[in-house]
């Protein structure tokens, strides 16, 4: 049967393509092993030939697929997900990386270009780095491929129709040939997550997933290493690899904190999310393992750190992998992941990524074959018996006792005692502490995954818990540990620390040289730029008062500060100048200005909105003063922190709301005599013209308490303020995006100073008022006996009687029929001014079973009373109350956050990002200067 | 040789106290019965919104404070005090996950995930028979 607007072709297209790269990949790994094992060029030669297949296959295979979203073939599973057509054009490369299997083949499309690069400029390690990247992209491709291997489904293909899906085979509309035509779904996709509408979903993926994939390369080239025995060798190719995922990976994860800070409501651009750490973990191992790399090419120094920490940086990028895609995170990460599947593969690449590296760290021929048959047998153990946690726990055990082992067996430490101050040593000082640092975030954000491995030491774990007292260990034996409540000051207080020595010692670094330093004349050239950071960080401090309790971030301010103007000194002063080689210095100044910017605009980051409540919750806790919003009343001008702000209304641009909030200068103000203002609940008077001081208290004496408010407007009264708005600063529109299908989505505005940047995001605010066609909001139902009072918002009901309508006389009046029983009821109703008014609603039954709804509309109130129900059993009555939607003001809730200095981070980045790609340029200068002098 | 072995012991301290802060840290999931026994502790509760109920959310009266129903995982109903304003979208949400504690029979929590259907990713099945009614 042929299916009338069907596109199969492409996908069939798609698929083949797919598997062509597969096999390709796998033919190239087989020739590139056989290449190495007996030397001869054929062999190469059809590794190169299959390699290039496997790039044309693959690259075809993600035109393919962007072709499909580009011409909206919506029967496509994958297409109906990611696009729709009401999207505008330029976010159809998000859609393509938007889904799981998009964003495999965007990873795997990054492999093919690195791969081609590796392969013409690798030389000599050619054939086995070739190895592992195309044994890499055959378990890249496995994740899209979506095959049935027995009854294990392998991958999830992005080329699979609608109809095909296990779920639909076999339903009736499958065998339509015109379903396409006939069920509307088809017409339209689900479209792309308005959150991810933004530019920066076009370009922080792409860059993001690079940097992924480049941690591969150093990665081939330390297994290389290891395989062909040349130890040390593989590090002069691999350094500008290493920096370039240094500096790829580093701007890919900054990206993502400017997207969020852009674009999220997250309220900053750091929250420490476990999406967000598993992306910086590889990233604070990739960085320690390419500057101990620069070591021992110079001093041949720390070889096991540099092989461990770029073998463990390409396991931690893929448990970063498995953590976002296997669902472990559930409930700690608001990005709410859950399972898509992959779980299996995931592991299956994990165990295989650490099995090979672990092997081949191991050097010695007995350990690997201890190892591998340990391996070995705890995979049959595991998959024989239901211990699958306990054997994996065993096999971790395991690996780290054996590389201990070859730790102490095959890498000898050398007989001398190495210099306190010389470069080597505090380099590999910083790789230690970027790899704790690494491990800190790594475990506690690993939370979910501990309970899992618990699960088979419950029993003592918990006699352990018994022992000890500790809350966390019982919580951990019944797999209930849950991440730290305050996540951002936990995973603060330790990353200070560390983030204090790095700073330190990126600033005094250079100034070392390899091998011994004499430490005075050190000191002396460090005092300059001692003196200038202490002298700077002693003004800021005073200025962002970072000291007494919060002396950590003084410390820190400090050397950051000194990590920059060291940097900048040694620029000038010892480098004179030479930009050839400043690379290092540029990276280190702009990654001092990260860590700067990032202290300041968080550790002094203002919620200025943080005085909005007016309910007293100090029964409670101090922990849950929480006023961090503000409620604005359309056209009302109210203090908010340094400013006034004013909200004016709003607007709709296509599936944006805009609210449109005004800033205003705050400006002292005067009372004249006869003002009147709230304070501390009640109403005064001036009387006499003053200039308020800073608290209402010290002016009391200016000011006549109103003894009797029933005469004044209370609502148009202000708040006793010593201050008033002044000159139009600038306007913001902060918006929410509709979106029925994915769920409203606010976006921030910010306005951005050089030194401060006002972040203003709504809230809440009501998108669609639940009225009627009169105008009338849903109604709340008040239940009275006679004497009861109520209460409708502010304004105050009581049922002051009920009686039955008897007379002739009362019955024409109220115009009820002939059959009705009708009960009047008397309402007292009091607004918040004070005025009373009296309404009548009746209830009528009619034939005795019918009950007839009769609304009273009170218009001064704008309130419409019904009398829904009669219950003599308890006496209490039901009214509906409803309320005019032009009784109550528009409004919004509104949080601001005032970040200072943020700047300096974003200009961080940059530099960071020049400077590396300095330094990877002047590395690649020098290999080739080697070389050509080899060769000479 | 002594330098390494202070750094070794340094290094084994630290991940020692890593291991000791981060159970001990830690906070811990549990089920109202739980939080409401051990009271003013704090603890992570998972559950769904009961639908059937009011949120309450009156942003004139506090617009950081939000009142409602969650069932937990055990079927048990309890008032939850978020101070927070009103989620985006609360009513739509899959599952929530409350960190506070247990006070005088209500629970008060001060910060709450949410997840909603196909939020951020593609979870929503096509499911015919749901599309075709819209």
């Amino acid at each position: 049967m042929t299916y009338i607007g069907e596109h199969p072709f492409v996908g069939q297209l798609g698929d083949t393509l797919m598997i062509v790269s597969i096999v390709a990949a796998l033919l190239a790994m087989v020739s590139y092993i056989l290449a190495h094992r007996s030397g001869e060029d054929w062999y190469r030669k059809l590794g190169r030939a299959a390699f290039t297949v496997h790039s044309f296959a693959l690259v075809g295979g993600a035109v393919t697929l962007f072709c499909m979203l580009f011409n909206q073939y919506f029967e496509y599973d994958y297409v109906w997900k990611h696009a729709n057509k009401n999207m505008p054009l330029r976010y159809i490369f998000s859609c393509f990386w938007e889904g799981k299997e998009g964003s495999f083949i965007l990873w795997s499309f990054w492999h093919v270009v690195l791969g081609n690069v590796l392969m013409r400029t690798a030389k000599s390690w050619e054939n086995l780095t070739m190895v592992v990247l195309a044994a890499m992209q055959v378990f890249l491709g496995a994740m899209v491929l979506g095959v049935y291997i027995f009854d294990l489904k392998v991958g999830s293909s992005p080329f699979t129709l609608i109809r095909e899906l296990p779920e639909n085979v076999g339903l009736p509309w499958t065998t339509m040939p015109d379903y396409l035509e006939r069920i509307p779904t088809f017409q339209n996709g689900r479209g792309l997550n308005p959150l991810l509408q933004n530019y920066w979903m076009t370009i922080h993926p792409p860059t993001l997933f690079l940097g992924y994939a480049s941690t591969i390369i150093p990665f081939a080239f330390a297994l290389a290493g290891l395989w062909s025995g040349k130890l040390k060798e593989w590090i002069r190719p691999a350094i500008p690899w290493a920096f370039f995922s240094v500096s790829v990976l580093g701007i890919g994860i900054l990206m993502g904190g400017a997207w969020a800070y852009e674009a999220l409501s997250f309220g900053g651009f750091w929250a420490w999310d476990p999406v967000e750490n598993a992306s910086l973990i590889p990233w604070l191992t990739i960085v320690g393992a390419a500057h101990v790399m620069v070591v021992n090419k110079r001093k041949n120094k720390s070889l096991y750190t540099v092989l461990f920490l770029t073998l463990i940086t390409y396991a931690l990028v893929w448990y970063a992998s498995f953590l976002v895609h296997s669902g472990v995170l559930g409930d700690t990460s608001v990005h709410s992941f859950t399972g898509d599947g992959s779980m299996r593969q995931h592991l299956t690449i994990l165990l295989t990524i650490s099995v090979v590296s672990v092997t081949s760290l191991l050097i010695d021929r007995n350990l690997r074959l201890l190892f591998l048959g340990a391996s070995a047998f705890l995979l049959i153990v595991g998959l024989a018996t239901d211990h699958e946690i306990a054997t994996i726990v065993a096999y971790l055990g395991m690996a780290i006792a054996l590389l201990l082992v070859a730790y102490k067996k095959i890498f000898p430490k050398p007989d001398t005692e190495e210099p306190l101050w010389s470069r080597e040593f505090w380099i590999f000082i910083g790789a230690l502490v970027l790899l704790l640092s690494g491990v800190q975030i790594a475990l506690e954000t690993s939370k979910p995954i501990w309970n899992i491995l618990a699960e088979p030491f419950a029993q003592p774990l918990m006699s352990l818990a018994d022992l000890t007292g500790i809350d966390g260990l019982r919580a951990l034996a019944e797999g209930k540990l849950a991440p730290h409540s305050d996540r951002i000051q936990h995973f603060n207080k330790w990353q200070i620390p560390f983030a204090f020595i790095i700073t330190f010692i990126v600033g005094f670094g250079q100034f070392l040289r390899y091998g011994k330093n004499q430490f005075g004349a050190f000191v002396k050239k460090l005092s300059l730029s001692l003196l200038v950071s202490l002298a700077i960080t002693i003004a800021w401090a005073v200025k962002l008062e970072f000291y007494g309790k919060e002396y950590l971030y003084g410390v820190l301010l400090f050397t950051c500060i000194f990590a920059v103007v060291a940097n900048i000194d040694f620029l000038i002063r010892v480098l004179r100048g030479k930009w050839k080689v400043a690379g290092a210095s540029v990276a280190h100044v702009g990654f001092a200005m990260v860590m700067l910017g990032a202290l300041i605009s968080t550790g002094r980051s203002d919620k200025i909105s943080e005085n909005g409540s007016r309910f007293d919750i100090a029964s409670l806790n101090e922990d849950f003063k929480n006023n961090e919003d503000i409620l604005l009343f359309i056209e009302d001008t109210v203090p908010m922190g340094p400013y006034y702000v004013s909200y004016n209304g709003r607007s709709k641009e296509g599936v944006n709301v805009y609210y449109e909030v005004d800033y205003f200068e705050r400006v002292p103000r005067t009372y004249k005599m006869g003002d009147r203002v709230i304070s501390r609940g009640a109403i005064f008077t001036a009387n006499q013209d003053h200039t308020p001081g800073p608290d209402f208290i010290i002016d009391q004496a200016k000011w006549d308490l109103v003894e009797d408010p029933r005469e004044i407007d209370v609502e148009s009264l202000k708040r006793w303020s010593p201050y008033k708005a002044g000159e139009h600063l600038f306007t913001l529109h902060p918006r929410i995006q509709l979106n029925p299908e994915f769920g409203n989505v606010a976006e921030p505005s910010t306005k951005r100073y050089w030194s401060h940047d006002i972040y203003t995001h709504v809230r809440w605010a009501e998108l669609e008022v639940d009225s009627d066609a009169t105008g009338f909001r849903t109604g709340i139902e008040v239940k009275l006996a006679v004497g009861d009072t109520g209460f409708v918002g502010t304004t105050m009901v009581r049922l002051n009687e009920l009686s039955l309508l008897k007379t002739e006389e009362e019955r024409e009046k109220f115009m009820v029929a002939e059959n009705d029983l009708a009960v009047r009821a008397l309402i007292g109703v009091k607004d918040g001014k004070g005025n009373v008014y009296e309404v009548e609603p009746l209830y009528i039954l009619r034939d005795s079973v019918l009950p007839i709804p009769d609304p009273v509309i009170q218009d001064e109130l704008g309130l419409r009373f019904n009398f829904s129900e009669i219950d003599p059993s308890t006496g209490k009555h039901t009214f509906t109350i409803a309320e005019h939607v032009s009784n109550r003001k528009e409004f919004i809730v509104l949080q601001a956050i005032q970040f200072p200095m943020i700047n300096i981070l974003w200009i961080g980045c940059i530099v960071m990002f020049i400077g590396t790609v300095m330094a990877i340029a002047h590395r690649i200068r020098e290999s080739k200067r080697i070389a050509s002098n080899g060769r000479n | 040789m002594k330098k390494t072995h202070i750094i070794a012991i340094i290094i084994m301290a630290l991940a020692i106290g890593f291991m000791i802060t981060s159970v001990s840290d830690s906070s811990s999931y549990a089920d109202f019965e739980e939080a409401f026994d051990n009271p003013e502790k704090e603890y992570h509760v998972v559950g769904v919104l009961d639908k059937t109920a009011d949120i309450v959310y009156n942003p004139e009266v506090d617009p950081n404070l939000t009142v409602f129903t969650m069932i937990d995982n055990n079927g048990e109903k309890k008032t939850v005090n978020l101070y927070k304003s009103k989620p985006q979208d609360f009513e739509r949400s899959e599952s929530v996950v409350l960190i506070g504690q247990a006070h005088e029979g209500e629970f008060h929590a001060t910060e709450m995930l949410m997840k909603c259907p196909s939020k951020y990713k593609e979870e929503g099945k096509f499911d015919i028979e749901e599309t075709a009614s819209r």
